[in-house]
């Protein structure tokens, strides 16, 4: 099993993360484990046309704080006012 | 569309995009649905998820929630009639085996389609309070094959007729038994009950009334016992190979009602 995976934004930056990061989403989450072998779950690369490079980092920044969170490291996710509607339509995307 | 001038008004600039263009839902459909029938072809593997998943998303998104659900519906109910032709076809043997083996591969496609749908099962269905998306395919198949005019008979009685074989003493592939029973049990309570444990039961009454006779005729009430005693045995072994659990009491009794209790007061009085 593939330790990190390859998240590529609209204007084509490629964030390496860990898998079980990109995995706090459960879209991502369903790319990478739905059977019958979609490229994704076979590259451990997924592309996203849709979304930019300043809101992938933010996601892959909010992905480690919620692994954190989630084991009790209780601290807060700072979230640029400007960025709030977009980083909102890309979790309601993402499932996060 | 230019990104760096629109660049925080994104989602309003995507928005209007598609409703410029009156073809958006067929075209996004078209590649939904080619997906869908790569999908049951066992083609998939050339396919984005993240492209599929985007697409279904933005239908929802645009409303078009409906479109996608029902051309998801037409789409699978016309792979499941192709399946039903296929499987009608199979003789003897290959019949179970194919069934069983169509089924592995439709509830594979069906995990497949709902997890690029997942987007419009969690919004639209559920805000629509329609039947979600893996519970749909159930039905789907329910209705289109196992229910099918040329198979629900057949099957039943193959069935039954491999349940007969083994009390006369064959050998007879369990495993098989068990994926075909357990279908009937995935497809919901009431379908293993009224379609395969129903007529299950009926057919073991009629089977160990006739036993009995032969028996009762042919033994005093200490050997009769013995052998009264062997397919209660075999029964509850039968459940636990490829039954459901809550059958086991039924057919017990279903047993000790035909070997036991319907002659009774001949026992007392041999």
């Amino acid at each position: 099993m593939r330790e990190t995976v390859k998240l590529i934004s609209m204007e084509g930056f490629e964030f390496v993360i860990d898998r079980e990061a990109a995995m706090v989403s459960q879209t991502i989450r369903s790319m990478l484990t739905s059977p019958g072998g979609f490229s994704e779950s076979k590259d451990g690369v997924v592309t996203f046309p849709d979304i930019s490079t300043t809101i992938l980092e933010k996601i892959c920044q909010y992905f480690y704080w919620s692994l954190q969170y989630s084991r009790g490291k209780e601290t807060e996710f700072h979230i640029e006012p400007e960025l709030t509607l977009e980083l909102m339509m890309a979790a309601n995307y993402l499932h996060t | 569309m230019s990104n760096q001038k629109k660049r925080n008004f994104q989602i309003e600039a995507f928005k209007q995009r598609v409703v410029v263009d009156p073809k958006y839902a067929d075209k996004t459909w078209k590649i939904l649905e080619h997906a869908i029938h790569e999908i049951y072809n066992h083609n998939a593997s050339g396919l984005s998820f993240e492209e599929l998943y985007r697409n279904a998303y933005n239908m929802v998104l645009h409303k078009y929630g409906d479109k996608l659900y029902n051309g998801l519906v037409t789409t699978m109910t016309f792979h499941l009639k192709e399946i039903c032709k296929s499987i009608e076809e199979a003789h003897g043997g290959a019949f179970l085996e194919l069934i069983n083996r169509k089924w592995n591969h439709h509830n594979k496609a069906l995990q497949m389609i709902r997890d690029i749908v997942m987007y419009m099962d969690r919004t639209y269905v559920s805000s629509t309070k329609k039947t979600h998306v893996h519970e749909l395919g159930l039905h789907l198949w329910r209705d289109n094959v196992v229910y099918s005019s040329k198979i629900q008979t057949r099957l039943l009685n193959t069935l039954l007729d491999l349940v007969h074989k083994e009390r006369t003493g064959e050998v007879i592939d369990r495993l098989l038994m068990r994926n075909v029973i357990k279908m009937f049990m995935d497809l919901g309570e009431s379908v293993y009950q009224d379609d395969f444990e129903e007529p299950f039961l009926e057919a073991s009454a009629e089977f160990y009334k006739v036993e009995s006779q032969g028996f009762i005729e042919s033994c005093d009430c200490g050997d009769y016992l013995k052998k009264a005693e062997k397919p209660l045995v075999e029964e509850v072994e039968r459940v636990a190979h490829y039954l459901d659990a809550k059958s086991e009491a039924k057919i017990t009794s279903v047993v000790e009602k035909e070997m036991i209790a319907n002659h009774v007061q001949r026992l007392v009085h041999m």
